[in-house]
């Protein structure tokens, strides 16, 4: 096996072996299942969303790109675009962030971390209606928090009418997706291979800078798997958000999936299909971003 | 070879993986219908046919029962001349004739009827109490178009907490004398009707005889077997006809008690209760069976109209129970615990709204006779069944609605029964709890599918939205030239036009009125509430709960501006005022219990006018949609002799609320029968019912609903009675006084006015269930004094905004 040399701090970077590839067709037919479902219920679906995206509402008349001109000029979508967009870079890094501390707290703790982890994962066995109804007994105006606020002769709070509300949300998301992806996290750090460590300890190398040199760099391939499963579980905050605010909550928790809720709702095909179409569109252009980056970092090591 | 092994097995595995894979999905495919379709050549047959049977003029019959000869029997009141009537029909209903016991008439001149039945031998059974009627159904004068009467009696102060339409039967009774004064009274309470002293009689031609005496209201006598039922509500008294003798006070299981009616085959007593049906000892009301009936009727798209409980009978045979609601009748076997539809009620006369099931009889020869109560008149109907008959009709239309909307039920009722070969068939979206939200996006579905109902009644409805999509079918050509031409109100018919085309047909719609003294009649708000101020009480009427949404179609229309943005002064404005007549209230908000027992009632202004006839508040305000509903409060300013009042149009402008609105979808493959079927809807036949949903906009309609259905001078023929109780800080009610206000129809030529500014009504209010819904869920949390007018409106303006800019 190569001995690996730790050089000026930088962390070795293993490539994985390559796959060897098949040589013959079977590994379709074990793909065609999942091919044939991705195809009927995503790619055509979203291809007649895409149509839709140039006609009228009911499908009538071609509207060309009318469509998302109206889209962006309407103030809802900036709205819902803005709260959404404010969401997700408040979220997705405070989210990895945390669950990163936890992890490597865990991880150094090996006696305790499987009840931890356990207990940390139970935000995610628990339905969403129970959440939501214990937000609403905490946040509620006459909820918990603020009886303690008025308790204390402090002024009751409008949480869920003002801009703390996106807090409230934040809070919710980073309370139910903190176990998951410390977990992930927990699974990347177990993939270091310890023998690193012991040759940077034996080169003097303090904590700090062994999560930095280390620790850090090798996660890098697991960062984007978390990161796109924070992505998508912050799109899912929705259901808790509906739940609690109803169609029209406060303007900083209002979310593209209420916009589209509501067009559909209203029959606004015509809107829905092009702001689907231009988010699909901004989603992927920001996964392959980050997987270029990510690609880069790999490299770079 | 090995490797060539491999592979096949693999591809094996593959090809057993993808079977297994689409077991697990397997598609939900149609099979293929192997029965005809309704009116091809094999269809199904086989239906009761329905036949009014037709009765001696102005009977109204009350109770009936076909004796052990096959004779049917019928108490009837002669609304000719206020007497009684004993109907006979010895040919299974074909034919009535009326007789008159020669000791009634004279019996009911001192005597008040409580109940009626009819024992197998064709005698009357009746339960009858010593007459002493509620003073306050005293009659009175007719009303001035601008009435000027004396207040209110201001000892009168407890307040009302309920109206009902219902005519006090009141039989027997002096007729009314045109001079004397109109007043408000009340009759005691309700804890009188218990004390009353019921004497049971049996009676035929020849004499009757008393039987026994029974304490309490007797609300129905059932009679089977030999004895007789007299129901209390709580208990049963068990008398055997034969000698008269009281066998014993049986109590039926709490579920069971005021049962629409109960049955004896001399063993036991049965009585059905919604779904459940149960059987107990007939001497010591001991539980013997009990029976889910959920089967046929758990499909049902109908709901039991009035807290109807079914009407119940016997099967002929004794083997079996009948059972009937606005569903249709069915047919309940206990020993296998199956239900059977033996009627559809959207077929027939039951399913209408405007029917309510009294009693049905199963006759000896298998007919099934319903009795049902149609408005002012009783009706019998007679189903026999027809072997060749289709079972079910030719042509299908769909009906869309979001609620229930007893317009569109009598609409299809009566189009089904002149088309019997078409079947309408009504899918209500908020039905089991759905949400507004969740069934207008199953809407969407269905109509991006190109799945959509036919008809869409677009009440509550995003119709605008709709509009601009090209949702809805141009009806223009439908009703241009009958708009034209005067057949209905054009001001209220175009409600829905845009560039020239008719998307949309209101078939009736609703008006803000508002009572107050004459000099000054508020005609906004900001008047509204200095006339509030200036009373000694500083009431409104409108507890706090409800003041947005008592005034919120007068108002939206303020509240948003025409490109459809929000007017954030306005709102500011009138939630300020708002804010102000909810501080002035004295009693706050209605508790919960409360508001269980008004809220139906909560916006009209025959609610508020009670109140402020009480002296509860400065004036009435509420909306109105109908002549019943205008003369109550009519009646009331009438009652009012010495200051001058008046009941108002010009208040908010000239707004109206477009109801009953009605749409084709532009995409329905059936467009001529829709469009058919709509303009039958909103035609005479149907806006000739008051369903007190809305004036008709059809004209003739609108001036037949304006006729005094009761002749001139036939004042105390109607009154409405109100129960009202308090409930104190404890949750405890006090006990209930029952009020009676005779109704005086209005006069011809306040009648002419409210037309000529019917006629001028120009704004429909919006009718958009999200909007309506979010502006009283968030401002009443001010109105109840929980936030301020800042807090409320920074919440609100932000999810306005959001709302009216998607």
């Amino acid at each position: 096996m190569e001995q690996f040399k730790l050089s000026r701090g930088r962390a070795p970077y293993v490539r994985p072996a390559r796959a060897t590839r098949p040589r013959n067709g079977v590994s379709i037919l074990f793909l065609l299942p999942s091919l044939i479902g991705v195809g009927v219920f995503v790619l055509v679906p979203f291809a007649d969303v895409l149509r839709r995206s140039f006609f009228s509402a009911m499908g009538g008349n071609f509207a060309g790109l009318a469509n998302y001109a109206t889209v962006f000029q309407n103030q809802a979508f900036q709205i819902a675009i803005r709260s959404t967009a404010r969401f997700l870079v408040t979220c997705i890094p405070l989210l990895l962030a945390l669950s990163l501390v936890v992890a490597t707290i865990l991880y150094a703790l090996p006696t305790l971390s499987g009840f931890l982890k356990t207990s940390f994962l139970m935000p995610m066995a628990i339905p969403v209606a129970s959440i939501v109804f214990v937000w609403q007994a905490l946040f509620s105006g006459h909820g918990l928090v603020n009886g303690a606020l008025t308790g204390q002769g402090l002024a009751a709070q409008p949480f869920m009418d003002s801009g703390q509300a996106f807090w409230v949300l934040v809070g919710s998301y980073i309370w139910k997706n903190l176990g998951y992806d410390t977990v992930l996290w927990m699974a990347g750090l177990a993939s270091i291979s310890e023998s690193l460590y012991e040759a940077a300890r034996v080169d003097g190398a303090g904590p700090i800078r062994i999560f930095f040199r280390i620790t850090l760099p090798l996660l890098l391939p697991t960062l984007y798997t978390i990161l796109v499963l924070s992505l998508i579980n912050a799109f899912k905050v929705f259901r808790e958000a509906y739940l609690v605010a109803g169609e029209y909550p406060h303007e900083s928790i209002y979310q593209l999936q209420h916009l589209f809720n509501n067009w559909f709702r209203n029959l606004d095909m015509d809107k829905l299909a092009a702001a689907a179409v231009i988010v699909a569109l901004a989603i992927l252009g920001l996964i392959l971003l980050l997987r270029r980056a990510l690609d880069d970092g790999r490299d770079a090591l | 070879m090995k490797q060539r092994t491999k592979q096949t097995i693999l591809v094996m595995l593959a090809a057993v993986m993808l079977m297994l894979a689409a077991c697990g999905q397997a598609p939900q495919t149609q099979q293929p219908d192997a029965s005809p379709s309704p009116g091809e050549p094999g269809a199904a047959t086989g239906r009761y046919i329905e036949e009014k049977l037709s009765l001696p003029d102005g009977m109204v019959p009350r109770s009936v029962y076909q004796a052990k000869d096959g004779t049917i029997y019928a108490y009837a009141m002669n609304m000719v001349d206020y007497g009684v009537a004993i109907l006979t029909s010895t040919d299974g209903g074909d034919s009535f004739e009326q007789a008159m016991h020669p000791w009634l008439q004279e019996l009911l001149s001192k005597n008040t009827v409580d109940s009626v039945a009819f024992d197998e031998n064709g005698a009357l059974l009746m339960a009858i109490v010593p007459m002493d009627l509620p003073q306050g159904t005293s009659p009175g004068t007719s009303g001035e178009p601008t009435p000027s009467t004396e207040p209110a009696n201001e000892d009168n102060s407890t307040p009302a907490e309920g109206e009902g339409d219902a005519p006090a039967e009141g039989e027997g009774g002096d007729a009314p004398a045109e001079d004397e004064a109109p007043q408000l009274s009340f009759s005691g309470n309700m804890g009188s009707l218990q004390e009353r002293s019921n004497t049971i009689i049996r009676g035929d031609k020849n004499g009757y005889t008393e039987l026994s005496t029974v304490n309490g209201y007797i609300y129905s006598l059932s009679y089977g077997a030999g004895y007789l039922l007299c129901c209390t509500g709580e208990s049963i008294t068990v008398l055997e006809v034969a000698t008269g003798k009281t066998l014993g006070e049986v109590t039926p299981p709490t579920e069971f008690q005021y049962a629409n009616n109960y049955i004896t085959d001399g063993q036991t007593i049965a009585a059905k209760a919604g779904e459940r049906m149960a059987t107990f000892d007939l001497f010591t009301g001991d539980l013997i069976n009990e029976y889910d009936q959920k089967a046929d009727e758990s499909d049902s798209i109908y709901v039991s109209f009035g807290g109807n409980d079914a009407a119940f009978t016997l099967q002929n045979d004794g083997s079996a129970y009948l059972h009937g609601d606005n569903t249709g009748v069915f047919r309940f076997v206990p020993e296998t615990g199956v239900t059977e539809q033996l009627i559809d009620g959207e077929l027939t006369s039951l399913g209408l709204p405007s029917c309510y099931l009294m009693s049905l009889l199963h006759l000896d020869n298998g007919n099934i006779l319903v009795q049902c109560s149609e408005g002012d008149s009783v009706n019998l109907y007679r189903y026999h069944f027809d072997p060749d008959a289709p079972r079910v009709p030719s042509q299908e239309l769909r009906a869309y609605a979001l609620e229930d909307n007893l317009t569109l039920r009598q609409a299809i009722g009566q189009y089904q029964l002149d088309h019997p070969d078409v079947r309408i068939k009504l899918e209500i979206g908020m039905s089991d709890g759905v949400s507004a939200a969740d069934a207008l996006r199953t809407l969407s579905n269905e109509l991006l599918a190109g799945r959509g109902p036919d008809v869409l009644l677009l009440d509550d409805m995003p119709a605008q939205s709709y509009i601009a999509k090209g949702v809805l079918k141009d009806l223009s050509a439908l009703f241009g030239s009958d708009i034209e031409n005067g057949s209905y109100l054009a001001n209220v018919a175009n409600a829905f036009a845009q560039d020239g085309k008719l998307y949309a047909f209101p078939a009736r719609f609703k008006l803000n009125m508002v009572l107050s003294p004459a000099a000054t009649a508020p005609q906004t708000l900001e008047e509204i509430l200095a006339l509030v101020s200036a009373n000694p009480k500083q009431a409104s009427g409108i507890d706090n709960h409800n003041l947005v949404r008592v005034f919120y179609n007068a108002l939206i229309n303020d509240w948003i501006n025409e490109n459809g943005s929000l007017n954030e002064e306005n709102l500011r404005r009138d939630l300020a005022m708002l804010g102000q007549l909810a501080q002035m209230n004295p009693d706050g908000a209605l508790s919960a219990e409360e508001m269980a027992y008004v809220n139906e009632y909560m916006e009209t202004l025959g609610y508020s006018a009670f109140n402020w006839a009480m002296g509860e508040s400065a004036l009435a305000f509420g909306n109105v949609g109908s002549f019943y509903s205008l003369s109550t409060p009519y009646s009331i300013l009438t009652s009012k002799t010495t200051e001058s009042f008046t009941l108002s149009l010009d208040v908010f402008g000239s707004s109206f609320l477009p109801t009953c609105v009605l749409g084709i979808n532009s995409a329905s493959t059936k467009q001529s029968l829709a469009e058919d079927f709509i303009v039958y809807a909103v035609g005479p036949v149907v806006a000739g019912y008051s369903l007190d949903e809305g004036f008709p906009v059809h004209k003739e309609a609108l001036q037949l609903s304006a006729a005094n259905p009761y002749g001139e001078g036939m004042h105390g023929a109607m009154a409405t009675s109100v129960v009202a109780a308090d409930v104190d800080d404890d949750g405890d009610v006090s006990e209930p006084e029952m009020f009676y206000l005779e109704i005086n129809w209005p006069k011809e030529e306040y009648i002419d006015a409210f037309m000529q500014k019917i006629e001028g009504l120009t704004s429909p209010s919006h009718m958009d269930l999200s909007l309506k819904t979010l502006i009283i869920d968030e401002t009443r949390p001010f109105l109840l004094g929980e936030k301020t007018l800042d807090e409320t409106l920074s919440a609100l303006n932000g999810k306005l905004n959001l709302l009216l800019s998607e």
